[in-house]
């Protein structure tokens, strides 16, 4: 027991060393102490240190940290960390720590410990000292509980406190208030408040003065303020609405204060609110009846509640008429179930509101269309109170939806559809968008056109066309651009198309894409090609020829004649440009060929040939012939007038010359026929009166041998004889004569008849000749012709006449035949008479040629001459075939004349 | 040469004085019993007809033997007025022709003369034809009842 003994000794040797001294200080102080050695067992410890643990210190000494708290290892453990801490760093250590002393208490006590060292300088224990504090901490605790307390309630109140002093000014504040005022605690502290910091007002607007400030009005009345209202007005013109209440500090119960503390909420989105639901009642009244919409407030069961003027008016009711009714009523019978489903969603709660479109009718009768809105009103708890129905009249809009819908259909087919090729055209030259039409004229497929531009398929003739027109038309110098211009088609044919180019713009003016459109007028070029070779061919061939082209204007004045024309007929073109073709005298027209012309030309009617004899400047004149064709423009109004002219001077001439030489001939042949029939009529007249002496010869010759026969002489009597048979030949020639004359003077005109009837009448008038010689008369079937009946009977009759009178020595057999040569009939009479020797075939048919002596066969020789004049009158022609000794055949033509129908 | 009858009264319109020698020695062979009357134009046989000037107490012919070539007034002309005549389109007129041609130029006239004779050169049948002309007469005419 050294260390107790050392106390022991520290205490006897209280006065007689210092060390002593400082034992029984450190006995007597009210302070625990104790001493501990590098082990942890307690060396010694003071009278403080027993009452403080209760614990004698004589039985602790020797023990160790953890049997002074043997219920409380935590403790301990807690003080052999710190040891072991200030042995790790020998020095001072002090700590706080709550431990368990005496009655098993516990108290709050601030351990100080401190090392020692032995005399080697070696750290040997340590010695603490304990200072009961829970007193201190008892005190303290409560008012810190206390304060903090009411710090918890200044700081996290919602109100914003301020507290003043007896000047008035900001001593404290809290983290509401600095939010509220939205300034600083520190600036507000040291100030007269919120109200000397920032412009403020009171509730009615007015600004807020000094002596206005609640904490001066709570000052100068002695009566705190409650739910006072000032407002701080913010930049921008906004108010933070403030609620104020306001209160003394004083010292107890006395009756002064010494301070002033003041409280207040933020009452602006309440205010608002209150404003807000104000504006709103009232706006909403007015827009509920202003409103552009009509509104409607609609019952559970679908009848008006509420209707403002639009939908009275939109509706064609009165609000008298309308609340009441049902939405059924007016609504149009196509569309009644329109609104019902969206409607019992809304009422349901799963959509909050609905929209959609539906027809009313109105009350006079008409359909209007509406875009409806329903939203459902609800009671506090949700349940559906009525509908709130807005309707716009889109009547005007649905029409011209539809009218848009057609428009666009009808953009979208029309260039889909259209004859021309139409494209978009980007700014960057591809093609955007293209119809059908233009891939057929272009023979691409869509799918290859767009993305290309024009320019890969343009012909390398024609590619800057378009592009040198561009920035005109950006422009806006021109509005469009139109040309004819060559593409080469996937097949690398060529199109030619006409091509026009619009740019589209937007709002603002900035182009956006070209529109253009594409014609093939390949086969308008290629005709122009045509008509220009033909117009060029046509240019030759009227320089090469005799003719030239002209013009007329539409009132027919001249507007254009080549130069041919003057080439040609020397006259002088001047004189008949701008003239009308009347203008000028033509030797050969009369006025009313003028008028016939004119008329001809008013009409618009081609001419031909019109020929003019034009006075020429050197006296003679010129003939023209013109013909012209109306020309028309292809809206088919008339233009005018174009054709060719012809010199025909020389032609003009020949003809004159010709027909000279035709009247020439004509009058000569008239004199022929005059001269004819003046022979006819000569010899017809002669053989005439020839017969009237004849007979007096005759008569009296006989008449004088009938009374006076006895007393003549034998040759008296033959030279009478003589006289007598003279006559009577002389008579048979006349009248042969006669007969042969009036063949050609007296016939009759030709008609249809069967040649069997002229041979029959031949031979009824030969009937006695024919029984005489005992003759056969045959004939085929003969044809119809037309004929002069009378002359062929003659024919006939003088033929077999002659066949009977030249009889052979056997039985005379005539036969008649006809054989068809197409156009005409070649009639035979063929017979076995004596026959005619060839060299007399001819001369057998001229007048008074005979071939026997009167004494062999009698006849006067002007037979066969009439036979063939009759034959030639009837056109035909006359010949014989004969063997002499055998027989003979007449052979005469008749053409076939058309039967008159 | 009676026999029993009066003579027939024929007036002859012949220019030709051999031909109205002819006629008369014809009628006079042939025997007919006969007043012959000779106008020598178609003016005096009118004038005959109508018993104007020197013929006021002619008579009225039975047969009129009328020439077609004639002065002054032709024998078509006189055939024309006699068949237009009430009082005389009865008379039996007897055209003498020269020609077969004549005739036919006649007939186109249409003027229904009762008779055609051609004029024959011989003597005997000349005195044939007025003999004919008699027998005509004296069988087939009957003589409308004079009107005076």
């Amino acid at each position: 027991m050294p260390k107790v003994k050392q106390v022991e000794r520290a205490r006897r040797e209280e006065t007689a060393t210092p060390l002593d001294a400082a034992f029984k200080l450190v006995d007597s102080l009210p302070v625990p102490v104790f001493f501990k050695s590098r082990d942890g067992r307690y060396l010694g410890v003071n009278r403080a240190w027993e009452e403080f643990f209760g614990i004698a210190g004589s039985s602790f000494i020797g023990k160790q940290v953890a049997d002074l708290y043997p219920s409380d290892p935590a403790i301990a453990e807690k003080h052999a960390a710190m040891d072991s801490a200030l042995y790790e760093k020998p020095g001072r250590q002090s700590y706080e720590i709550t431990v368990r002393a005496r009655a098993g208490r516990l108290y709050d006590t601030i351990y100080y410990k401190s090392t020692y060292a032995d005399s080697s300088g070696e750290v040997a224990g340590l010695i603490g000292a304990i200072v009961d504090i829970t007193a201190r901490t008892s005190a303290e605790a409560a008012l810190r509980e206390n304060e903090e307390r009411w710090r918890t309630i200044f700081n996290s109140a919602n109100e914003g406190i301020l507290v003043y002093d007896r000047e008035l000014n900001v001593v404290a504040g809290n983290q509401a208030a600095e939010r509220i005022i939205g300034v600083p605690l520190p600036e507000i502290i040291g100030a007269a408040g919120f109200t000397s910091l920032l412009p403020c007002v009171h509730a009615d607007g007015r600004p807020v003065h000094t002596d206005d400030r609640p904490t001066r009005i709570t000052a100068r009345t002695g009566k705190p303020l409650s739910g006072h209202v000032v407002g701080i007005k913010r930049a921008g013109g906004a108010h933070t609405w403030l609620s104020v209440n306001t209160g003394f500090l004083r010292h107890g119960e006395s009756s002064d204060w010494y301070g002033v503390i003041s409280s207040f909420t933020d009452i602006t989105a309440q205010r608002n609110a209150e404003n807000a639901v104000r504006e709103s009642e009232e706006r909403y009244r007015r827009t509920f009846e202003l409103a552009g919409s009509g509104l409607a407030h609609v019952s559970l069961d679908g009848h008006f509640l509420r209707v403002n003027r639009r939908l009275c008016e939109f509706l064609g009711y009165s609000e008298g008429e309308l609340v009441g009714m049902t939405v059924r009523e007016i609504s149009h019978p196509d569309d009644l179930s329109v609104a019902e489903t969206p409607r019992n969603k809304v009422a349901a709660g799963e959509i909050d509101s609905v929209r959609f479109e539906k027809r009313y009718l109105r009350k006079d009768g008409a359909t209007v269309w509406a875009s409806v809105a329903i939203a459902m009103e609800r009671d506090a708890n949700g349940r559906p109170l009525y509908a709130i129905s807005v309707l716009d009249d889109i009547t005007a809009r649905k029409e011209t939806d539809a009218a848009m819908r057609e428009s666009e259909e009808r953009y979208r087919r029309t260039f889909e559809l259209a004859g021309s090729g139409v494209a978009h055209i980007g700014l960057d030259r591809k093609f955007i968008r293209v119809n059908r039409r233009l891939c057929e004229i272009l023979g691409y497929p869509e799918s290859e056109l767009i993305g290309m531009t024009g320019r890969e398929i343009s012909h390398p003739g024609d590619l800057d066309i378009i592009n040198d027109q561009r920035p005109s038309l950006y422009a806006g110098e021109i509005e469009h651009v139109r040309v004819e211009k060559r593409y080469v088609r996937r097949d690398y044919s060529i199109v030619w198309v006409a091509f026009s180019m619009v740019v589209e713009r937007d709002a603002a003016g900035q182009p956006i894409y070209e529109i253009a459109i594409f014609d093939d007028i390949t086969e308008r070029k290629e005709a122009e090609a045509a008509l220009a070779e033909s117009e060029e061919r046509f240019r030759s061939l009227t320089q090469l020829s005799s003719d030239w082209y002209w013009e007329q204007d539409e009132q027919f004045g001249l507007k254009f004649m080549s130069r041919r024309m003057s080439e040609r007929t020397g006259l002088d073109p001047s004189a008949y440009i701008g003239r009308k073709r009347w203008d000028q005298p033509a030797l050969n027209l009369t006025d009313e060929d003028w008028a016939r012309h004119r008329a001809q030309l008013e009409r618009h009617e081609p001419f031909r040939d019109f020929e003019m004899e034009r006075p020429n400047t050197d006296g003679g004149t010129r003939w023209i012939c013109v013909s012209g064709e109306p020309i028309f423009d292809g809206s088919g109004r008339f233009r005018g007038y174009r054709g060719v002219g012809q010199d025909i001077t020389a032609r003009k001439q020949a003809e004159a010359d010709l027909r000279r030489a035709h009247d020439e001939l004509a009058k000569k042949a008239d004199e022929l026929q005059r001269s004819n029939a003046e022979l006819e009529q000569f010899a017809y007249v002669a053989s005439h009166d020839l017969q009237e002496p004849l007979r007096m010869v005759s008569s009296y010759t006989q008449l004088l041998g009938k009374r006076y026969g006895d007393k003549l002489t034998g040759d008296a009597q033959e030279f009478m004889h003589y006289v007598v048979d003279g006559a009577a030949r002389m008579k048979q020639l006349i009248e042969d004569l006669l007969a042969y004359s009036r063949v050609g003077t007296k016939g009759k005109e030709f008609k249809p008849a069967s040649i069997e009837a002229p041979l029959r009448k031949a031979i009824t008038n030969l009937r006695a000749s024919i029984e005489e010689a005992s003759a056969a008369v045959t004939w085929d079937p003969l044809p119809t012709e037309s004929i002069d009946e009378v002359q062929l009977a003659q024919l006939f009759q003088n033929l077999i006449g002659n066949a009977l009178k030249f009889r052979g020595p056997g039985v005379p057999r005539i036969h008649v035949s006809a054989v068809d040569q197409n156009d005409h009939w070649e009639l035979s009479i063929a017979d076995n008479g004596i026959g005619i020797e060839p060299q007399y075939f001819e001369r057998i048919f001229m007048l008074f040629q005979r071939l026997h002596t009167m004494g062999e066969y009698p006849g006067t020789g002007i037979g066969l001459a009439i036979c063939k004049k009759v034959v030639e009158r009837h056109g035909g022609k006359i010949w014989v075939a004969s063997t002499l000794g055998e027989g003979s055949q007449f052979h005469f033509t008749l053409p076939k004349r058309e039967t008159p129908s | 040469m009676t026999d029993g009858r009066s003579p027939i009264e024929i007036l002859l319109v012949e220019d030709n004085p051999g031909d109205e020698r002819l006629t008369r020695e014809a009628l006079k062979e042939g025997k007919v019993y006969n007043n012959l009357h000779w106008a020598k134009d178609g003016v005096e046989a009118m004038e005959f007809l109508n018993q104007r000037g020197k013929y006021k107490d002619a008579p009225r012919p039975d047969i009129i033997l009328l020439d077609l070539n004639l002065p002054k007034k032709d024998g078509r002309e006189v055939l024309q007025e006699i068949k237009s005549d009430d009082k005389l389109k009865r008379i039996p007129v007897v055209v003498l022709t020269t020609s077969k041609a004549e005739e036919d130029v006649l007939r186109t006239y249409n003027l229904h003369a009762n008779c055609y004779v051609t004029k024959p050169v011989d003597l005997e049948k000349f005195i044939v034809v007025v003999r004919s002309i008699d027998i005509f007469w004296l069988t087939v005419v009957t003589l409308p009842p004079n009107g005076h």
